[in-house]
């Protein structure tokens, strides 16, 4: 009974995320912002010489791109963090992060491959920009299941922290690849690419556009993970509760027989 | 519509559906969880407040 107390008295129930005046500054800002980005893509930024409009997708496919290894970097240091602290809010953004991160790489692998498909004629191959970055996917997803296999809270979020410090080590990797190995993908570098003005303008629009998307949704999942670890203790007190009542009616039981 | 135009919308129609449909997703997540804390919640303080305890 003092347990239950002392616990419904430490949690109290948040109210719903991004909704009310704050809700409404982020989300008409985010759609001002994706508009802008979708204007400057199609209407603004010149069409490339060579791949004409097939161009265009280079700017959402570099901002996802961008995005995921940056939500891959916020895994590593919520990771360390967690292993410093101890503290489970950092455990939540790790995770929160790890799984957006996911959806922006697979966002990248298929944007890119829609575009690798009109202007190289394949919709993969094994490149090793893609397949460092197919590997990063990998490795993430991994770490997603591997925290669904392993019931103990403690060992999830310790073993995860490793996991996820570890598994950036792939993101240089990518950035890279197209340096160290023979490589069909374009170079990462905004001057060799040979952008014009308009076109970095649209670039920075459209990086600026999905970086404030990519904090919403990590936000979001940060809220759902902290409300599912609310659920979880209070899951386990309600069960203590029952256990305690059969006990107790267990208990009673025979000498009302009696 | 070129096909250039095609694959254009392809990939941005890709990423918009996947971006919305997560946040849309996620929030509804959000609203089942809460709920389902809110009536655990409930039912711990009714069994607070039950005299036999």
């Amino acid at each position: 009974m003092s347990l239950a107390s002392r616990a419904l008295r430490r949690r109290t129930v948040r109210q719903p995320p991004l909704f009310g005046w704050r809700g409404l500054v982020v989300y008409t800002s985010l759609l001002i912002l994706m508009g802008a980005a979708l204007y400057m893509i199609f209407i603004y930024a010149p069409a490339e010489r060579v791949q004409g409009d097939a161009h265009r997708l280079l700017y959402g496919h570099v901002a996802v791109a961008w995005l995921a290894f940056l939500a891959f970097g916020i895994v590593a240091l919520a990771s360390v963090m967690y292993l410093w602290r101890r503290n489970p809010r950092w455990d939540s953004l790790a995770v929160a992060s790890a799984e957006v991160g996911v959806l922006f790489t697979t966002l990248t692998l298929a944007s890119g491959s829609i575009w690798g498909r009109h202007v190289w004629g394949v919709w993969w191959t094994w490149d090793p920009r893609l397949t460092t970055t197919l590997v990063l996917w990998f490795i993430y997803v991994a770490y997603l299941a591997l925290r669904m296999y392993i019931d103990n809270v403690d060992t999830r979020r310790r073993v995860a922290a490793i996991f996820g410090i570890v598994g950036v080590v792939d993101v240089p990797i990518v950035w890279y690849s197209v340096e160290w190995w023979r490589s069909l993908h374009p170079v990462q570098s905004v001057t060799r690419a040979g952008l014009t003005l308009e076109m970095v303008l649209t670039l920075v629009v459209t990086v600026v556009a999905f970086t404030v998307f990519c904090f919403v949704l990590i936000r979001q999942r940060y809220l759902l993970e902290r409300a599912s670890d609310e659920g979880e203790g209070l899951r386990d007190i309600v069960r203590n509760r029952h256990d305690e009542l059969r006990l107790a009616g267990a208990g009673s039981a025979p000498e009302a027989g009696e | 519509m070129t096909q250039e135009l095609v694959f254009l919308f392809i990939g941005y129609a890709v990423i918009w559906v996947l971006l919305f449909g997560y946040l849309v997703f996620v929030t509804g997540r959000i609203r089942g969880v809460r709920d389902a804390v809110r009536d655990m919640r409930q039912e711990l303080d009714a069994q607070r407040r039950q005299p036999s305890e």
